[in-house]
């Protein structure tokens, strides 16, 4: 018990601003929001905190959502609407089920980090969490193939839509819930290499894919709007998402200092996508 | 020749004798020669620790400390070796021979070093970076646990060795280079030790899969240091990475699909697709729960209680399924009941309720790690090792998990990646 408890307590003091956000930092009514994924554990933490405070200055929040960590790193699909956040939950654990990994959790639901908490509990309780709805993207794509091999995805929310990106084995597909129903774009042939990150922009969901470019999708074609960038990777990148001036920018993850606020961050380092 | 001459010769001789003991042995004592540190070089493998992922660093040999510093090279490679050596005497010679005497003929030729002085009467002299005789055995995985290096050092020339102390490292050899490090798979102490003490000999790569899964049939699964590795002992354990299962002996199921596959992946044999995340093919029943648990056996079906739905007729409820000490579930109610069964790794009873299992695929035979047994083929997986299918609902703060032990009434699918 005693090892189980001091084993709990060092994760816990091990989260520090030293993991990238997932991702993605979202900025609303002068608020910024990211997650963290501790690799040891899987656990997700969320960051809540002013743009013009330093980010160290932020609270953080056990969000009961995970990711696992495989060769082909796929970052915590997530996004945030209102009062919630929209998760998937790929956490691996013999409990939790890939069909129902799509959860919504509310922010004012969420405790703070403490170091009484147990992390086994704590992970319990994301296997536990009831679906939002139900993963059909994930079901559609096991029942067409058994071999998983770039397998990336990603989330938008988009007014009361969900959108997702999914890929595998050199093809891709949208999907698009809507009105208590899943559709699905036609299968778009492409070779991956790692993740893309599915944003909003313009009320249109956007694929910023790992070499820069930018793919309007939806559930009648592709289009490709922005042509990819030399020396760029996605994965070195967190994007900022501005929703306060409705612009979203990338910043290179080794730039994002505790000490400054994101505006800092944003004016210093910030390119716009 | 006359007599005489003879005796003045001899005479001479002696003295001479006399002398040159005199010069090079005068007040030496050969146990006072120590290896203060050594350093394995030219080309040995990277190792990271079992105890937070980081890499050894070195000397490899340091005199007196506890935990030597493993080493690792890859068949068809040579080792290379230096040391640090001091000793005390009065009037120590201005050089001396040193050599080093390796197992299987592993020696490390002589050299004759410079003696210097570090203080008065205390004297150090470094053996400088010196290839191994022979190589180890191209395209061989070999183990040494030892490998014990034994100094010699000579102040005649060499016309006499005199040991003087001894290194012992840890040695891996791999057959080929490793697979490159990615996701969890990563050059952990383990995962050298547990693949090369097995592996040891041999070299084809079905040999070596073989050969280490060996280390799995038992049920008994020990670290470098000769420690259990445990599956769900006690069953809260919420590790499932390769590291999390090497730190803290004790996770669930997806670290021993990555351990098997680590220990073989180490030695570069390459299969790609070899990583099986299974679960209940997805369908409903019953209201449209999803059917998305089962139960490894041996779980023990009494008398069905549940009702509205009597597809799966067993019913068990709970709270809190896992409390402490983490040794058995707990049910509030429960038709079905979980019995010793099929054990796993150094664990006579692991849990055995899940959504989902991993298993390493090779070859066409799937190997599960977590309890050393082999499938032909993924429809035997739950005639040979389950007992029943489930679903869950949650009402009213009570989970109730519903069962059936008709293994007609779904069937395993897969997803396959490459670990």
């Amino acid at each position: 018990m005693r090892f189980w408890i001091l084993n709990s307590l060092l994760f816990c003091i091990g989260f520090t601003f030293g993991q990238a956000p997932e991702r993605k930092i979202i900025i609303e009514n002068g608020t910024y929001h990211y997650v963290t994924i501790n690799d040891n554990n899987q656990l997700a933490t969320y960051y809540r905190g002013a743009t013009t405070s330093p980010i160290k200055e932020g609270k953080r929040y056990v969000l009961p959502v995970g990711r696992n960590l495989t060769a082909h790193f796929n970052p915590l699909a997530w996004d945030l609407k209102d009062d919630s956040i929209v998760a998937v939950n790929f956490m691996d654990h013999v409990m939790n089920d890939r069909y129902e990994a799509i959860k919504k959790i509310g922010l004012f639901d969420l405790q703070e980090w403490n170091s009484t908490m147990v992390i086994g509990e704590l992970i319990q309780a994301c296997v536990n969490q009831p679906q939002y709805i139900f993963n059909q993207p994930y079901l559609s794509l096991k029942e067409k193939t058994d071999i998983f091999n770039h397998f990336y995805f990603d989330l938008a929310l988009i007014g009361d839509e969900v959108w997702m990106v999914m890929s595998n084995k050199g093809s891709f597909r949208i999907w698009k819930y809507a009105d208590g129903e899943w559709k699905k774009s036609k299968i778009y042939k492409r070779e991956w290499k790692a993740h893309f990150t599915l944003v909003k922009e313009g009320n249109k969901p956007i694929l910023l894919t790992e070499t820069g470019e930018k793919i309007v999708v939806s559930l009648d074609g592709v289009e490709i709007i922005q042509q990819g960038k030399n020396n760029f990777e996605l994965k070195d990148y967190t994007v900022v998402i501005d929703r306060d001036n409705g612009k979203n920018y990338y910043i290179k993850n080794n730039f994002i200092i505790p000490e400054q606020s994101i505006t800092e961050l944003l004016k210093k380092s910030g390119s716009t996508i | 020749m006359k007599l005489t001459d003879n005796i003045k010769k001899i005479g001479l001789s002696l003295i001479a004798t006399i002398a040159v003991s005199y010069v090079y042995a005068q007040d030496f004592s050969y146990s006072s020669v120590s290896v203060e540190q050594a350093t394995f070089t030219g080309g040995n493998l990277p190792i990271r620790r079992d105890e937070g992922g980081t890499f050894y660093g070195t000397p490899h040999w340091i005199s007196g400390a506890e935990n030597q510093v493993p080493v690792a090279y890859v068949s068809g490679s040579t080792a290379r070796v230096n040391a640090h050596f001091k000793f005390t005497c009065e009037n120590a010679p201005d050089s001396i021979m040193v050599r080093g005497i390796g197992p299987d003929g592993f020696d490390f030729e002589p050299r004759t070093v410079a003696v210097e002085e570090e203080a008065p009467g205390e004297y150090s002299f470094y053996y400088p970076s010196t290839y191994a005789s022979t190589e180890f055995t191209a395209g061989e995985s070999d183990f040494y646990k030892p490998f014990t290096i034994g100094w010699d050092v000579s102040f005649n020339d060499g016309e006499d060795w005199r040991n003087a102390d001894s290194t012992r490292n840890s040695m891996y050899v791999t057959r080929d280079n490793p697979q490159s490090e990615a996701g969890h798979f990563k050059w952990y102490h383990s995962v050298y030790d547990i693949s090369c003490r097995n592996a040891d000999g041999w070299s084809t790569d079905e040999e070596i899969i073989a050969a280490v899964w060996d280390e799995y049939t038992d049920q008994v699964v020990l670290n470098y240091k000769d420690d259990s590795l445990h599956y769900y002992s006690p069953k809260n354990t919420y590790f499932t990475n390769l590291g999390g299962l090497l730190e803290n002996r004790n996770a669930q199921c997806y670290t021993f699909a990555q351990l098997f596959l680590a220990t073989i992946k180490i030695q570069g044999v390459v299969r790609t697709n070899n990583y099986v995340y299974i679960t209940p093919v997805y369908s409903t029943t019953c209201g449209g729960y999803s059917v998305n648990r089962f139960l490894v056996k041996d779980w023990d079906f009494g008398t069905p209680t549940g009702s509205g739905c009597e597809a799966y007729p067993y019913e068990n409820s709970y709270t809190s399924l896992l409390p402490y000490p983490y040794t058995d579930y707990n049910f509030i109610t429960a038709d079905v009941t979980d019995q010793t069964g099929i054990p796993g790794q150094c664990s006579d009873n692991p849990s055995s309720y899940f959504n989902n299992h991993q298993i390493a695929l090779i070859d066409g035979v799937y190997y599960d790690a977590c309890y050393g047994v082999t499938f032909e083929s993924l429809e035997d997986i739950p005639y040979e090792a389950f007992d029943g299918w489930g679903f869950r609902y949650t009402s009213g703060g009570v989970t109730y998990a519903r069962f059936t032990n008709d293994m007609d009434a779904t069937e395993l699918s897969q997803s396959i990646t490459t670990f």
